[in-house]
């Protein structure tokens, strides 16, 4: 434990990590900023979507009118048309309530409509728009409804808890493993490659202890910056944000069928399979640099190893794999969002496991390093 | 056994950098190791410390192996000061080695204040000059204050001033028990700290005692150049007269004292004598006489 505050201090006190942490502030209240500055536009978007809908619709209207003028007796067109029109007036209705604070109002007219377009289109419609997608919308209205949550723009929301998925999300996105890379890029190489692990192999120090106190060293500055995000969404959102509910609904998919996660099971459960990689990144990352000792060849094997594994595990379809595959948190939102036959934890062992055995060859290694 | 070497070998690209190095010291001593460069001083001093693997033989230090790391609490090394941490401070580096060596904190301001480098030990390493650095990495080499000191050109970048000082502590080192294994390419500042050298040559050392190879160059003026000339060719003493002319001789061909006798018994008078000491530096011209310097096995 000696050497883990020296090598914490020598992280946290190092240009990088203090320019890396002004970054990931800047982009969080930039972010927010932008949500801020496009609220018009969520009207706007909503608007024109239903217009397209309206247009689409009379479109529509025109072709069974045709059709009738042919055959007037035709029953199907008859009826077609009839719900097209009822779903016109429905288009209308929420067009009036998109302005407004009535949200319930508007998400019981937006459901009849869907109702309406499944409908028409089961009875020989062509509505443009998918049955799952109808389905999809459909089940998030209600719960919404039943759970009286307003709702909230997936990409502008100013509501404190959908802002901070909106970022985090980000981080979910391949942004962890960015990050950690920026982090950890040269933890053990730059040592190697310019001879300073010297300093630390002529101490009385057990050398498994240098591997021990870089692992959590880079474990803690991942945690610090962690701490540091959620600070800063929290600060932000909190303070210029709207208050929303981490009870909010998100969709997924569970054994075939639509079932509910909310905001901070997604948050939590998202951290929790991001953070196992992250651990899993670190010791693959000291195993290489270990062997290879070149900062860039180290970080393109690393690279190279999530982006081939995440690749090739792709294709992999049968449903045990989700419990040998430790490449799937590398974007935890499919395994989160899509829980088939599957659980979301089922890659958290095998992570584990290739933690242990990393780390492990990094402290065999590091017995018989040399630096010439 | 300080320090027990044994016929240790290390290959480099297939050709023997170190080719069976003997060293053996039982009692307090300074030994400088002296080589060209690439000659494998440095990689006999990663050797003994274990930051390097070797092909053969074996090393042992204050009689442990060198692969057991607790030697490092009585053994210290001197590197480059490419092992420094830019973005820390002194304080850092020395307060880290206070912390693993179990050297009480009081034990810093002493250092510092014998290096006489408390005026900046809290600034960031990155703000040093050459010579501060290498004040720093010799507080950090003496702060344990080790058996055994195992230094890699230790006078580099220091100016005149502080080579003394580092000379002064180096000595005062040698006198409270240390021993000190220094690498230098500083012939003249070997001669001043000791006269047990080991020469790297071929991949072995050569052990010398300065005090048999070291000689006295006197450089003399007479009140009669061209006399003192015949006389000194009558009793065939070799000698040079240099441009100035001045009479140039060593103690090894002829001692001060005989020449003093031959120039009284001529009536010559000595206006001036200097003298220099000729040690490390000749014998090293001696064993690398036509070794190009630079053009060495890269380690």
């Amino acid at each position: 434990m000696k050497l883990f505050p020296f090598e914490f201090k020598k992280m946290v006190l190092s240009r990088k990590f203090s320019v890396l942490l002004l970054i990931i502030v800047a982009c969080v209240i930039a972010l927010f900023i932008r949500n801020v500055a496009f609220q018009p536009v969520i009207t706007e978007n909503a608007l024109k979507d239903i217009d397209d809908q309206l247009q689409t619709s009379d479109m529509l209207l025109r072709v069974h009118q045709y059709k009738l003028e042919e055959d007037p007796e035709n029953e199907v067109e008859k009826e077609l048309k009839d719900m097209l029109l009822a779903n016109i007036n429905l288009l209308n209705n929420i067009k009036n309530a998109v302005s407004t604070d009535q949200w319930q109002e508007r998400l019981i007219q937006e459901n009849a409509l869907l109702k309406g377009i499944a409908t028409y289109n089961e009875a020989g419609g062509e509505f443009p728009l998918d049955t799952s997608e109808i389905v999809r919308q459909y089940a998030l209205n209600e719960k919404l409804l039943d759970e009286h949550i307003k709702p909230e723009s997936s990409t502008y929301s100013m509501a404190f808890p959908n802002f901070m998925k909106q970022v985090l999300d980000f981080l979910f996105h391949l942004g962890a493993i960015i990050m950690m890379v920026i982090l950890i890029g040269d933890l053990m190489t730059a040592e190697l490659e310019d001879h300073s692990a010297k300093f630390l192999l002529t101490q009385p120090l057990k050398r498994r202890h240098i591997i021990t106190s870089k692992f959590w060293t880079a474990i803690s500055a991942y945690i610090t910056v962690l701490v540091v995000l959620f600070l800063t969404i929290t600060i932000i959102g909190s303070i210029f944000g709207n208050e929303g509910t981490f009870q909010y609904p998100i969709l997924i998919e569970k054994n075939g069928e639509l079932a509910f996660m909310t905001i901070i099971e997604y948050i939590t459960f998202g951290a929790i399979g991001v953070s196992a990689l992250m651990i899993t990144v670190i010791s693959l990352y000291l195993f290489y640099s270990l062997y290879l000792k070149q900062t860039v060849s180290t970080l393109f094997a690393l690279l190279g190893t999530l982006l081939l594994g995440y690749v090739a595990t792709t294709f992999i379809s049968w449903r045990f794999f989700a419990w040998l595959n430790p490449f799937q948190y590398i974007i935890p939102r499919e395994p989160l969002l899509f829980q088939n036959g599957t659980a979301w934890y089922q890659g958290l062992p095998i992570l584990f496991l290739l933690s242990v055995i990393f780390y492990g060859l990094a402290v065999r290694k590091i017995k018989t390093l040399r630096i010439g | 056994m300080i320090v027990d070497v044994q016929n240790l070998k290390k290959k480099y690209k297939q050709q023997w950098v170190l080719n069976g190095v003997d060293v053996a010291i039982t009692e307090p001593q300074i030994v400088a190791l002296v080589g060209p460069n690439g000659s494998g001083k440095t990689t006999l001093l990663n050797c003994m410390t274990n930051l390097l693997a070797f092909d053969e033989g074996d090393v042992k230090l204050l009689g442990k192996k060198h692969t057991d790391s607790s030697i490092f609490y009585d053994v210290s090394y001197l590197q480059d000061n490419r092992i420094l941490y830019d973005h820390l401070t002194g304080f850092d580096h020395l307060k880290f080695i206070c912390n693993v060596q179990h050297i009480p904190l009081s034990r810093i301001k002493d250092v510092t204040d014998r290096i006489g480098m408390s005026s900046y030990v809290k600034k960031r390493v990155r703000n040093y000059s050459l010579g501060m650095k290498q004040h720093l990495l010799l507080a950090m080499v003496i702060i344990n204050e080790p058996k055994l000191l195992l230094l890699d050109e230790p006078l580099n970048g220091l100016d005149p001033t502080s080579a003394v000082s580092v000379r002064k502590i180096l000595l005062e080192l040698y006198k409270e028990g240390t021993t000190i294994i220094l690498s230098s390419h500083n012939l003249d500042e070997i001669d001043r700290l000791t006269h047990t050298v080991y020469f790297v040559k071929d991949g072995v050392l050569l052990k010398e005692s300065l005090k048999d190879v070291a000689s006295n160059q006197y450089y003399v003026s007479v009140s009669d150049l061209e006399k003192a000339q015949f006389v000194l060719d009558e009793a065939s003493v070799s000698y040079d007269v240099t441009e100035t002319g001045e009479i140039v001789f060593e103690d090894i061909n002829l001692s001060l004292q005989s020449f003093i006798n031959h120039m009284n018994a001529h009536n010559i008078t000595l206006e001036k004598v200097d003298n220099q000491m000729i040690g490390a530096e000749k014998r090293y011209q001696q064993l690398f006489k036509g070794v190009d310097h630079h053009e060495t096995v890269s380690l």
